[in-house]
């Protein structure tokens, strides 16, 4: 049979590559800004510009180097391994561009809108519905030129990367279609259709699967294919590959829980959990095996070689994070590590290490062989290397001290039973920490931007290869498998049953998950006295969402004596069933403010919003002077009524017409008893809102217990 | 009966020693060939690392000592951050231990490699057992695993999985069963709310036998107006938590949050009694958090005189009175000084 000449185009990795590149030192920049923030309050700029506060910057941030950085490193690997591992080119080059452009449309779009206050207020998922429809179109338009690559291929087994591919991108479209379910309010405005516990649940199951199925699986996809390609040695075992593709994207899906241990959430579904991220340790190990052990034979190769360096640490990183990330999934460690920098050093040490160091690695690796060149300076890169290490070091041992610290502070009390510290002792005690941390990103960056010359430089020194020429035989219909081969091989043939069998075997955790959380109400024991938000109240929550103030305000009291004693009564599951969305935060950079409601009075917010360091000396929060000028959005009250009765908030029916008026009496009641302590504001301005919405938080609760 | 820590707290001692003579030894071994080499630049650094990291572990044994008397302090049995200190304590003096000795066959191995009848370097003892521990194939038997597969070039061995990795996750596996069969079958372990109302029992009983303690019994009932130390113990407590609200002067500002402390002129009332209730209870209608929490009673009573102490001393820029006029009942009268007592 005759061998057919195809090309493989090298135009659109080049692009993603350029992309990732950019959005990379877009997002990490944006980081050590956010970090400076926390060291030094001035840099959030909110007197003249709110869209920088931290609140708002941090999101970005996030989304940028999650979907913007690694998102483009995904696509680059993919584009650039699929077409040679499968001898075919990309099936369609018209939906190869629009995928590579609707993409960074969506990521120009994302900081857009949520630099502006666009937010659904749930972390990496910020990103508004009509955003969300658009990202939902895009990811269909990969996953039919990839699935029609696949189908159209000439290579008859698929290779592991290609099963990681598969498996990560009808996990992330399962993902982000579930927890994105929102009721539009108006055009970029809308509610999350769970509240409170469902909500948190949803949320969580995404979150831990977003870090899951687009920062580990598609990067175990690019390092089973560019690891040995760069060593020039074979992959150490392929059952191995085997066990780990399979137990790895099974278990993944159930740890989600593990980010709300000692939370509101029922008991049974923070212990799945706790184990399933104790099972996950090796399934994750044994991709760094694979990785470490396909060195074998090459390690005199990774002492010159800046990609294998550049390689090992990332697969090193990755094992850490791995075997961390468990840990901090028993209970006992978890109560330290919630809600402190513990958390953000352990994901720093996965996105800066394992995504960082790996996309680093391909890309000195692919820039020469697109440029039919070689590498500018190896020696650049040996630098980049150990500038980069010394990054990440520096960033992460502040945030373990800082978090273990403020722990001890936390829960210290004095021998006359009361507690040692103040939260704002706390704050004070951690800032140098920060000031640290941000040092070392920083110098991360640095080496980030000596990248980006040796890539410059290259790629000026050789001439673009735009296709390479290539060619093979194609598959012929009657294929009959060899008599010992593994049974395995019949999946590795068939694309659509491995598509399948992946999407049954993540939908399992996700549906033991959810269903019982929805549907058995012991779950979630009601409790009479919560009531809806009034819609001041609403209206001011709305205004918390915009600003992030999630972003380092938890709303969730766990329960231990010396959060109790701090917060008061720990959080029932009950008090959450109105919160659409849920707010219970990740991160307390402030204080919790579950039960801030009636903890201090009108006039303490109000000077406290416009000067914080004026009610909490040493206060790292940024001023929110805007909330004093800018005028309640009273024309949404009614639509937000309106869509919320929708999702099941107990509004009597036509209350949409008369919700302002209630809106404008408890305002008027808030600016008046402001006068009285000689503050003249105006009662329409959103500050009185957020003071509303503060000032209810957690009181309900409170009712009840002065009724028995 | 031995607790956890304990055990714990022995075993990092006792790898102390081991770790001192280890350390010892490689000083001893590197002195040695610093006098023997030629190359001294490169073993002067060598000498330095090792300088590093032998304060290192003196540095761990420390931390060791640090943990040790918290963990011995700690009533509690079970699991707590201790333990986990401890485990971090001894995995490390382990892990230096290992190093030092690993370190120490080096330099000698550097003075009298031995060499097999090839001419090849002998493997490690350290690669010997990790090789054993993942069962490698030697590389030159690699053929013998070989899939066959080539994926762009790439190609595939199936060289059996490690089986402490498949111990490993089978022993994960059983983890999940004990813990959810402790949890949430047999009930043996508490769950989260359970978990609390101990730790609130516990503390409970600590509370009553604090309470019993003399200075601390003070309330709203027994409260009266301290002396001069006292007072200056509550100006410190003032600065510190009230001043936010009431500037440290006490006297508020024009559109301060709190009101003016220092006039006739008061809203929940301006005798000792009351002024210690404002702070203990708090108003939370009118914005006065409650103190109780975070002050002892004695710390209370102490804020309360200083605040009856700064009465007249009309600092600049006070707020306007607010409230009802108090006038004083009677003079109060001042009890002995209880600041050294209460040491």
């Amino acid at each position: 049979m005759g061998l057919e000449k195809f090309y493989y185009d090298n135009k659109i990795p080049k692009l993603f590559a350029i992309a990732c590149i950019f959005w990379g030192v877009v997002g990490m920049l944006l980081g050590v800004i956010a970090a400076f923030q926390l060291a030094f309050p001035v840099f959030n700029f909110s007197e003249y510009f709110p869209h920088l506060a931290f609140g708002r910057l941090r999101p970005v941030h996030t989304n940028a180097v999650i979907f913007a950085f690694v998102g483009n490193g995904i696509f680059t690997a993919v584009y650039y391994s699929l077409p040679r591992l499968l001898k075919t080119p990309m099936w369609n080059n018209t939906l190869s561009k629009i995928h590579f452009w609707g993409w960074q449309f969506i990521i120009v779009c994302a900081a857009v809108t949520l630099l502006m206050g666009f937010t659904t207020g749930k972390e990496y998922a910020e990103l508004e519905w009509p955003i969300d429809l658009l990202i939902t179109l895009i990811w269909v338009v990969f996953g039919v030129n990839m699935f029609g690559t696949i189908l159209t291929r000439r290579e008859r087994h698929l290779y592991v990367a290609i099963w990681f591919f598969i498996a990560s991108w009808v996990t992330v479209a399962m993902l982000h279609i579930v927890n994105s379910m929102e009721i539009p309010v108006s055009f970029m405005k809308s509610y999350s259709m769970y509240a409170g516990v469902q909500d948190a649940l949803v949320q969580w199951w995404y979150g831990h699967n977003a870090v899951a199925f687009f920062l580990t699986t598609p990067y175990l996809g690019l390092m089973y294919y560019f690891l040995p390609k760069a060593a020039g040695r074979p992959v150490y075992s392929y059952r191995l590959s085997i066990v780990h593709f399979w137990s790895l994207i099974f278990l993944y899906i159930w740890a989600g829980p593990h980010h709300l241990l000692y939370t509101a959430l029922p008991d049974w579904a923070q212990s799945l959990g706790t184990v399933f991220s104790i099972m996950l340790i090796l399934p994750s190990w044994g991709g760094m095996l694979n990785g470490l052990f396909t060195l074998r034979g090459a390690w005199d190769k990774v002492r010159e070689d800046p990609v294998l360096k550049f390689f090992v640490v990332a697969v090193t990183a990755y094992g850490m994070s791995t075997f961390e990330g468990p840990m901090m999934s028993l209970k006992n460690v978890n109560a330290i590590s919630h809600y402190s920098d513990w958390t953000v050093a352990h994901v720093h040490i996965g996105a800066l290490g394992w995504n960082g160091f790996l996309t680093f690695g391909m890309m000195y690796w692919l820039i020469p062989r697109l440029f039919s060149t070689k590498l500018h300076s190896v020696k650049l890169a040996s630098t980049h290397f150990w500038i980069g290490t010394l990054g990440i070091i520096l960033y992460a041992i502040p945030m373990y001290w800082s978090a273990f610290r403020s722990y001890f502070m936390m829960k210290a009390f004095t021998p006359e039973g009361q507690l040692q510290y103040q939260f704002i002792d706390v704050v004070q005690t951690v800032v140098p920490f920060y000031i640290i941390r941000a040092i070392g990103g920083t110098i991360y960056l640095a080496g980030v931007i000596i990248m980006v010359y040796n890539l410059i430089k290259t790629a000026k020194a050789g001439t673009f290869l735009a296709k390479e020429e290539a060619e093979a035989a194609p598959l012929v219909k009657e294929y009959r498998a060899p008599a010992n081969s593994f049974w395995h091989s019949i999946i590795e043939r068939k694309p659509l049953l491995l598509l399948t069998l992946s999407l049954v075997v993540v939908g399992i955790g996700g549906l033991v998950e959810l269903i019982p959380t929805f549907l058995v109400k012991e779950n979630i024991p009601t409790i009479s006295s919560v009531k809806p938000y009034t819609p001041l109240e609403l209206q001011g929550r709305d205004i918390y969402i915009r600003e992030g103030c999630y972003n380092c305000h938890s709303q969730m009291i766990r329960p231990f004596r010396y959060e109790v004693k701090r917060y008061g009564e720990y959080s029932k599951a009950g008090e959450f069933v109105y919160d659409h969305p849920f707010q219970w935060g990740s991160k307390r950079t402030g204080p919790d403010l579950a039960r801030i409601g009636g903890k201090y009075g009108d006039s303490w917010h109000f000077n406290h919003m416009l000067d914080p360091t004026s009610m909490a000396p040493g206060s790292i929060m940024p001023p929110y002077p805007s909330l004093f000028e800018k005028d309640i959005d009273k024309g949404s009250t009614n639509s937000k009524i309106h869509a919320m009765r929708k999702l099941g908030v107990p509004y009597p029916e036509g209350y949409e017409a008369i919700a302002n008026d209630d809106l404008d009496k408890q305002a008027r009641g808030i600016a008046d008893g402001l006068k009285e302590n000689k503050i003249e504001i105006m009662a329409d301005k959103e500050i009185i809102a957020i003071i509303a919405y503060l000032q209810r938080l957690g009181k309900d609760i409170k009712l009840e217990g002065q009724k028995k | 009966m031995l607790e956890l820590n304990t055990v714990l707290l022995i075993i990092a001692v006792v790898l102390l020693l081991p770790l001192y003579m280890t350390g010892q030894t490689l000083l001893l071994a590197a002195k040695d060939q610093l006098n023997n080499s030629k190359n001294k630049s490169d073993l002067n650094k060598g000498l330095g690392v090792l300088l590093l990291l032998m304060f290192f572990s003196q540095q761990v044994s420390a931390q060791a000592t640090d943990a040790a008397a918290p963990a011995a302090a700690a009533t509690t049995t079970g699991f707590d951050i201790y333990t986990w200190l401890l485990i971090l304590v001894i995995v490390v003096e382990v892990f230096l231990i290992g190093l030092f000795s690993r370190l120490t066959s080096n330099f000698f191995r550097a003075a009298y490699t031995p060499v097999n009848e090839a001419g090849v370097a002998e493997k490690s003892w350290f690669s010997q057992v990790w090789d054993k521990m993942n069962r490698f194939k030697p590389l030159e038997e690699e053929g013998s695993v070989d899939t066959g597969h080539n994926y762009d070039g790439i190609r595939e061995l199936d060289n059996i999985t490690p089986p402490w990795f498949t111990a490993g996750f089978l022993l994960t596996i059983l983890f999940a069963i004990v813990y959810l069969w402790r949890y949430h079958v047999s009930e043996s372990a508490p769950l989260q709310v359970q978990e609390y109302e101990m730790e609130i029992a516990r503390a409970e009983i600590e509370d009553a036998a604090r309470l019993s303690s003399q200075a601390n019994k003070v309330d709203e009932n027994s409260v009266v107006m301290l002396g001069p130390s006292d007072i200056e113990q509550g100006k410190k407590i003032f600065g510190e938590k009230c001043a936010p609200c009431h500037m440290a002067h006490g006297g508020s500002m024009t559109g301060g949050v709190g009101p003016n402390l220092t006039d006739d002129y008061w809203i929940n009332g301006g005798s000792l009694k009351e002024i210690f209730t404002t702070i203990k209870y708090g108003r939370p209608d009118k914005g006065m958090i409650s103190w109780k929490d975070q002050l002892s009673p004695m710390q209370m009573a102490q804020a309360a005189s200083f605040v009856k102490s700064i009465k007249g001393s009309n600092p600049p820029g006070a707020k306007e009175p607010q409230g009802d006029l108090y006038v004083e009942e009677t003079t109060t009268a001042t009890a002995p000084d209880t600041v050294n007592v209460n040491k």
